[in-house]
């Protein structure tokens, strides 16, 4: 994992309060686990305003880094233990048991928070702040897309409501349509089709008094119908029904 | 058992088609057309020296004048594919 940090917070998608609240779940176990009373924490840090040290002490897994001041060190195992070791005079053999308890707890907090992330090897690092109690004891590192896709997961599935009729009229109803309007039909055989000639009159099914139907190019339905009517030159149809009123 | 009918020029020419009348077209949008209601004017593209024109399953086989015989419309062909 790289060490480059990446600033925080793009966008104000990916909030301190949903970073801490996806991770929330895999603290509190940690914690409970090892401390009596104590919360773990994390906040995102904003590089652009503070400069963070990397820590010597470090518990790595393949998605996830965690360091260690010596001061954060040293607090994480008074927490564990539940004393402080103030003033406390140590053996070289207690440091390293102490070290090797701290790494532990390190490790382990490590471990699960690797196991909820989904891996991603490329892209920015974010940088989160552990707190224990409220006090810093230590940096995590993260992948970015790897929390971003942690919160995505916790947010509410938006629900995808159908376009109401009226939305879908709408994004239509500039469309252009070509209609055509029909006088009538007449039923004849391919023998007599054959024998038509100019000058014979082909009576159709339709009496004066009907309607014309009106109906999209190319489509069977007829959407009016209405009397022929010479407007200006032009055949014109007056609709007389329409849509439902046909049925 | 009954006797086959040869599939010949009888059998064909009497084989029914339907032969439609057709009076112009008109563009209009979706919004105009699903506002169409009693009193609505759709005005073709043809005009009135126009020919209604013959379609045989949507083929343009002839052209002719709107007229009336007796109490229903009827088309005197003017202009005819020279082969149907």
């Amino acid at each position: 994992m790289t060490d480059q940090a990446h600033t925080f917070l793009p966008s104000g998608t990916l909030t301190n309060d949903r970073v801490s609240s996806v991770l929330s779940e895999a603290l509190d176990i940690w914690s409970s686990a090892y401390f009596a009373c104590v919360r773990a924490a994390v906040s995102c840090v904003d590089t652009t305003r503070h400069s963070v040290t990397e820590h010597p002490f470090k518990a790595t897994s393949d998605h996830v880094s965690l360091s260690f001041s010596d001061r954060g060190q040293r607090r994480l195992v008074e927490l564990a233990l539940g004393e402080s070791l103030e003033g406390k005079v140590l053996r070289e053999v207690d440091r390293q048991l102490l070290d090797d308890f701290a790494h532990r707890l390190a490790a382990d907090l490590v471990g699960r928070l690797d196991r909820l992330l989904e891996p991603h090897t490329a892209g920015p690092v974010l940088r989160l702040e552990l707190t224990l109690d409220g006090k810093p004891v230590g940096n995590l590192l993260v992948k970015q897309q790897a929390i971003v896709e942690l919160v995505r997961k916790s947010l509410p599935t938006k629900t995808v409501t159908a376009r109401s009729p009226k939305a879908r009229t709408r994004a239509v109803a500039g469309l252009p349509v070509t209609v055509e309007a029909v006088l009538g039909q007449l039923e004849l055989t391919v023998e007599d089709a054959k024998g038509l000639a100019i000058g014979d009159v082909l009576i159709l099914d339709r009496t004066l008094k009907e309607h014309a139907a009106i109906r999209i190019t190319e489509g069977p339905t007829t959407v009016a119908v209405g009397h022929l009517v010479p407007e200006n030159g032009r055949n014109t149809i007056i609709v007389a029904k329409s849509g439902k009123e046909l049925n | 058992m009954a006797g086959l009918t040869p599939i010949g020029r009888e059998l064909i020419g009497g084989v029914p088609v339907a032969l439609e009348a057709r009076l112009g077209k008109s563009v209009m949008t979706i919004e105009s057309l699903l506002a169409l209601k009693n009193g609505s004017v759709v005005t073709l593209e043809t005009g009135l020296a126009d020919q209604a024109e013959l379609y045989l399953n949507d083929a343009l086989v002839a052209r002719g004048e709107i007229v009336a015989a007796g109490d229903n419309y009827a088309i005197r062909i003017i202009e005819l594919a020279s082969e149907i």
